[in-house]
């Protein structure tokens, strides 16, 4: 089954997390659980890639600013590997500039949450990725 | 004046009731007002510069204080109980006072207006049953409360500083 056509199927979404800052992520995996998905959290970038794809995630939260390798090269790499090119993803940063200035690679689709997001928002965002995948 | 002498103030009972209804959902969305105010917090520069910092070290006091803010601001203007206004300034003194050991006085204080911004805006969101007077009953009530944090907090932070200068014989 593709991470699309999972996006429909009524179980637990599996979401990682990719976050750098530890708060961040531990209050994102606290929001996403309270609101009934599975949260993974990854913390480092540099490993991201792999550890997306054996958490078997269905959507990716990617913060942009990550030191070492940035939410970009995350991005670009997702969408390389043919386990994870579909999978959909909300890119988040606390640089509103830097967000939607760059061409975004072919694959699974990718909406943007600015820092500070409203969290009720974000799990909006998330269930768009599978309203979208239901309604075709 | 004794209650018990028939004298009370003239309320208007409908919208009071109205008020501590509001005050009530805003309290049903602490979760949410909490969470957006660590995300805000989280993204200032000074809290970047600490990837490690967990989030119960970012939020702190801020729990406890936000219940304490939220008492205070559900208490009818007609009570006429200190408590939950002393308790809501002796949560925001804690957090100013630990707090003093590691962030500037400006730090503090943004944290307690993001606070404020938070609740606001839980405010507004709930407001849609109530009339925009009763909406700014509360919301002067908030300001009211939020005062007196931001005041408490920020005492707090300049008597760590003062005792620190006089512990290490600095002081002028």
């Amino acid at each position: 089954m593709s991470p699309l056509a999972a996006l429909s199927q009524p179980s637990t979404l599996i979401v990682a997390i990719v976050e750098d800052q530890a708060a961040i992520a531990e209050l994102l995996h606290d929001v996403l659980e309270d609101a009934g998905y599975a949260p993974v959290i990854i913390s480092s970038s540099m490993t991201a890639v792999s550890e997306i794809a054996a958490s078997g995630a269905q959507i990716v939260l990617l913060d942009i600013m990550m030191p070492r390798k940035n939410g970009w090269e995350v991005l670009d790499e997702l969408r390389a590997e043919p386990v994870t090119r579909d999978l959909p993803v909300v890119l988040t940063s606390a640089v509103y500039d830097r967000i939607g200035r760059r061409p975004l690679p072919f694959g699974g689709p990718i909406r943007f949450a600015s820092k500070p997001f409203d969290v009720t928002e974000l799990i909006d965002t998330i269930e768009g990725f599978r309203t979208r995948q239901t309604t075709g | 004046m004794n209650p018990a002498d028939g004298i009370v103030p003239i309320a208007d009972v409908p919208a009071t009731l109205t008020t501590i209804r509001l005050a009530g959902m805003i309290r049903d969305d602490s979760a949410r007002i909490l969470a957006n105010w660590s995300m805000r917090i989280a993204t200032l520069p000074v809290f970047r510069a600490l990837p490690e910092l967990a989030l119960d070290e970012l939020q702190q006091d801020m729990p406890d204080l936000l219940d304490a803010i939220l008492e205070a601001v559900s208490v009818s203007p007609y009570e006429l109980d200190p408590t939950p206004m002393e308790e809501a300034g002796a949560k925001a003194d804690a957090h100013g006072l630990k707090r003093a050991a590691s962030f500037p006085i400006d730090v503090v204080l943004t944290e307690i207006q993001a606070l404020q911004r938070e609740v606001r805006n839980a405010i507004w969101r709930n407001a849609q049953e109530a009339s925009v007077s009763i909406v700014h009953e509360l919301d002067e009530r908030l300001n009211e409360v939020f005062e007196l944090a931001e005041r408490s907090a920020a005492s707090a932070w300049v008597r760590y500083h003062q005792a620190e200068r006089i512990a290490t014989g600095d002081a002028a």
